[in-house]
């Protein structure tokens, strides 16, 4: 940022990052350009139209002053409408205003040289050409800038070149179009602070709605925060097959007594990232994580019937294990995984009035929990009704009996092996490390 | 007949125009936030203009010395020290509500006073022209007048210059028509100015009500995700928060018996007897300064002492009186209603490592053998107690009524000392402030 920059950004007409700049531009003055393009035809027009006040100065050389406003001026300003059809100029929109601004004030100055005594009304004209280029159109005020002196110098130089007036008059000239040039300074300034507050306002406001929004829906599903959004309250469903998720980090308590606290963090904080992607990858919600445990659901959204929620849940139990088996080679951290996974009936719902948070209730979330607590470390214990829906898709280990806690008797358990191949060869089958019972 | 025809509200002519709210709330609050915002420039230029409207007898005294010498009067006496007035008038609660009005009127003074100064000075209407442009713009570049009060003082311009100019008599009658010329051209862009600028403050006006609506909305989701003292820390720029605590409580409680799907209970209900007995223990917690951490299905995690301590207060303490509150809560549904829903509770003082994992979106949570031991003694807690370790019963029994109650053996832990707490010591049931003064006088 060069000190032209820092004096702008002083009285709040240029932002300090240079990026900001050029987007602000783009949407305030690039996307004004139609306005930009109208008030140069229209000025064309109207500024032919003031030799009626010629004629009143000096009716004798009003036929040259129009010449000027017809042959001169009037081409410009239409030339320079013009090429604002055309990308390189239209990236230039203020060079290409403040170049019609230019000749407008030379014009000017030719005029009232021809006029007899003009230098003694050149006042008026200099104040409502400079008037018309600060309010109508829309460029930046450093762009104002450079035509200010470029009234003044203009004139100034024509008043004494043309030597047609009282020399007091020369006074009277200046002060009106210093006036001018101040008011349309402070118009401008008003309106362009006014336009980069709304830029940067209209920008934090949408951040603020997408931040508000992703917050949302990291606390809850999307189609719950829809549900709740149409107004609905007290949301609670019934689902009557679900796959149910639970897994959980052997040697994390005792890692966490080795690690930093930053570090343990980092740790889980990438860990469960990762679990993420994959639970976007199969379709899952994730429902919670509790300190290192992370529960996830397939098959509640209605939307995406499609796919086989059963056959999702288990890609996705695989495709944690294989995560943390990449972890560990990275790492080196005595940790594993224990994943529970069962198929079953669950209600889910909207706890807290508060402070929302989306859960899952009933008995299948809690033995797919106590799955979990009885998996060996590194592998994916699975419940008889899992089992039902993945047999062919999926090897598994031959059912053992065990108990569950919560569950009368003994349960038949199974550990989830990996895909079958395509070709149904169980030799194909690609066990997970460390699955062994 | 059609009644929707009759009903279907009138617009405005500024409605329609984009210059007027349809709720009048609106319409209010967008006014007093236009005229909040301009009142410094309002005041700084009526400060200006007073010098400028005075120092240009100096172009008088050019055009005609002998005039010029009454048009100087009546700048100096008459019309800049109005001016100043009313920009001491905008001091007041009065002028401030007013602030249009008051300029508007300053506007029609000043122009009334031209009309003067150029009748008093030789063929003064041969270059009014200019005044009456520069006093017009200059008045709305920088007075923030809403589009109505801009066209009322354009037509009191041109009707006051015509007038004027026919009055005064000392100038060429055509020159009356470069007069209405520059004034009509310098009404069109002021008027389009004033349009646009109030259009863009409309828009501006909705922008922020949005902003603010929506980073409290941010604020509040932030604040039902996180405890207040992360939130802040977050707001507050940091990042990777992840504190090392050596003494916080851990409190585990899970509901039992609320409804059961398998029992012909419906899911409405099951969600409405929680959602009625974790909105009661949320006050709890935040009555003894108590942080809830999240509920996982039917359990209540809490931890105490995040933060650091109330002063005089104990988070230990506080924790217990939560627990039992907790109890007393769920004791008093069973009575109410009949129906036997129960509570365990599990506790534990320990250390406990608390932090944000996730920047996008942040979970609070905490981690520790303290965390697996309170989840621990919760599970093996007998239905309607509070089981504790034993490093809260060293804590506490001085105060509380905590008594032995098994060896039990803890899934990843092993053996260890259980206790069951029932209430407070008759005789500590002092408040805070009593125990502050104890403290203090020994």
């Amino acid at each position: 940022m060069d000190k032209f920059d820092t004096l702008l950004n002083r009285f709040g007409l240029a932002f300090a990052s240079a990026a900001d700049e050029e987007s602000f531009t783009d949407a305030h003055v690039r996307n004004s350009t139609r306005i930009n393009q109208i008030f140069l035809a229209i000025g064309a027009f109207a500024y032919a139209s003031y030799y009626v006040w010629d004629g009143i100065i000096d009716p004798e050389n009003q036929h040259l002053a129009i010449m000027i406003r017809i042959f001169f001026v009037g081409p410009t300003l239409l030339a320079c409408a013009a090429s604002l059809f055309f990308g390189p100029f239209m990236r230039r929109v203020e060079a290409v205003v403040v170049s019609a601004g230019i000749a407008l004030f030379v014009a000017q100055s030719w005029i009232y040289i021809i006029l007899d005594n003009g230098f003694n009304y050149a006042a008026m004209g200099f104040v409502l050409t400079f008037l018309a280029m600060a309010t109508a159109f829309v460029i930046r005020v450093r762009y104002l800038l450079i035509l200010s002196p470029v009234a003044l110098l203009t004139a100034v130089l024509g008043h004494i070149y043309a030597n047609n007036a009282q020399p007091g008059w020369l006074i009277v000239n200046i002060l009106g179009i210093s006036a001018a040039v101040m008011i349309g300074m402070v118009s401008a300034t008003i309106r362009e602070r006014a336009a980069r507050t709304q830029f940067m306002s209209e920008r934090a406001l949408a951040q603020s709605t997408a931040r508000a929004d992703e917050l949302l829906h990291s606390i809850l599903p999307g189609d719950i925060v829809e549900r709740i959004q149409n107004g609905e309250t007290d949301i609670s469903d019934m689902l009557g097959e679900v796959s149910i998720v639970f897994a959980d980090l052997a040697g994390f308590t005792s890692l966490s007594r080795r690690l930093s606290p930053p570090d343990l963090i980092r740790l889980l904080d990438e860990i469960f990232s990762r679990f993420d992607r994959a639970a976007q990858r199969y379709a899952m919600n994730k429902i919670y994580t509790i300190g290192d445990a992370y529960m996830a659901v397939g098959g509640m959204s209605r939307s995406d019937d499609a796919s086989d929620h059963a056959e999702n849940a288990a890609n996705f139990a695989l495709a944690i294990q294989a995560e943390i088996q990449k972890m560990i080679a990275e790492t080196g951290y005595p940790i594993a995984l224990r994943v529970g996974l069962h198929i079953g009936a669950v209600i889910t719902g909207v706890v807290g009035v508060r402070r929302p948070s989306f859960d899952c209730w009933g008995e299948s979330v809690d033995l797919a929990s106590g799955l979990e607590g009885r998996a060996p470390p590194g592998g994916i214990l699975i419940s008889e009704s899992a089992y039902d829906r993945l047999r062919s898709k999926f090897a598994t280990s031959p059912v053992r009996l065990i108990e569950l806690k919560g569950v009368n008797g003994r349960s038949r358990v199974r550990l989830l092996l990996g895909p079958v191949a395509n070709d149904r060869d169980a030799n194909q089958v690609k066990p997970v490390a460390g699955a062994t019972v | 007949m059609e009644p929707s025809s009759l009903e279907r509200p009138r617009r405005s002519l500024a409605a329609r125009a984009g210059l007027n709210f349809a709720d009048p709330a609106v319409e209010a609050r967008f006014v007093a936030y236009y005229i909040t915002k301009s009142l410094p420039v309002t005041r700084l230029f009526l400060v200006v203009g007073a010098i400028s409207y005075y120092g240009f007898f100096i172009s008088d005294k050019i055009m005609d010395p002998v005039g010029g010498e009454i048009a100087h009067m009546i700048r100096g006496f008459a019309v800049a020290p109005v001016f100043a007035l009313a920009a001491l008038m905008l001091s007041t609660n009065i002028g401030r509500r007013y602030q249009e009005a008051l300029v508007t009127t300053i506007y029609m003074l000043a122009q009334l006073g031209l009309t003067l100064v150029y009748s008093v000075i030789a063929h003064g209407y041969d270059y009014a022209a200019m005044g009456f442009v520069i006093l017009l713009m200059a008045a709305n570049a920088a007075f923030a007048l809403r589009t109505p009060y801009i066209a009322l003082i354009s037509v009191f311009a041109l009707v006051t210059t015509i007038v004027g100019h026919l009055l005064a008599d000392n100038a060429r009658p055509q020159w009356i028509i470069i007069n209405i010329l520059a004034l009509l051209t310098s009404i069109t862009f002021s008027s389009v100015a004033a349009y646009l600028r109030e259009r863009v403050a409309r828009r501006q006006f909705l922008t922020e009500e949005a902003l603010s609506l929506a980073r409290a909305r941010v604020n509040d989701l932030l604040h039902s995700m996180l405890p207040s003292y992360v939130v802040q820390r977050i707001q507050s720029g940091e990042t990777g928060i992840a504190d090392s605590l050596g003494e916080v409580a851990v409190i585990f409680a899970s509901v039992g018996n609320v409804a059961d799907p398998s029992q012909g209970i419906g899911e409405a209900q099951l969600l409405r007897g929680l959602n009625l007995l974790f909105s009661n223990f949320d006050r709890e917690a935040e009555r003894y300064g108590i942080d809830k951490i999240k509920t996982i299905g039917g359990s209540y995690m809490a931890v105490s002492g995040l933060a650091g301590q109330r002063v005089g207060e104990d988070h230990v303490e506080n924790a217990a009186d939560f627990a039992l509150a907790l109890q007393a809560i769920v004791a008093r549904v069973v009575d109410d209603t009949g129906y036997p829903v129960n509570l365990r509770i599990g506790m534990h003082v320990g250390p406990v490592v608390a932090g944000v994992i996730g920047v996008q979106r942040p979970v609070f949570d905490c981690w520790g053998e303290s965390v697996n031991l309170a989840a621990r003694l919760e599970s093996k807690a007998p239905l309607r107690e509070i089981l504790v370790s034993e490093s809260t019963y060293w804590r506490l029994k001085q105060k509380f009524d905590v008594t032995f109650f098994a060896d039990v053996t803890l899934k990843g832990i092993g053996r260890a000392k259980s206790y069951c707490l029932r209430g407070r010591h008759a005789d500590s049931a002092e408040t805070p402030i009593n125990k502050l003064e104890m403290s203090i006088h020994g």
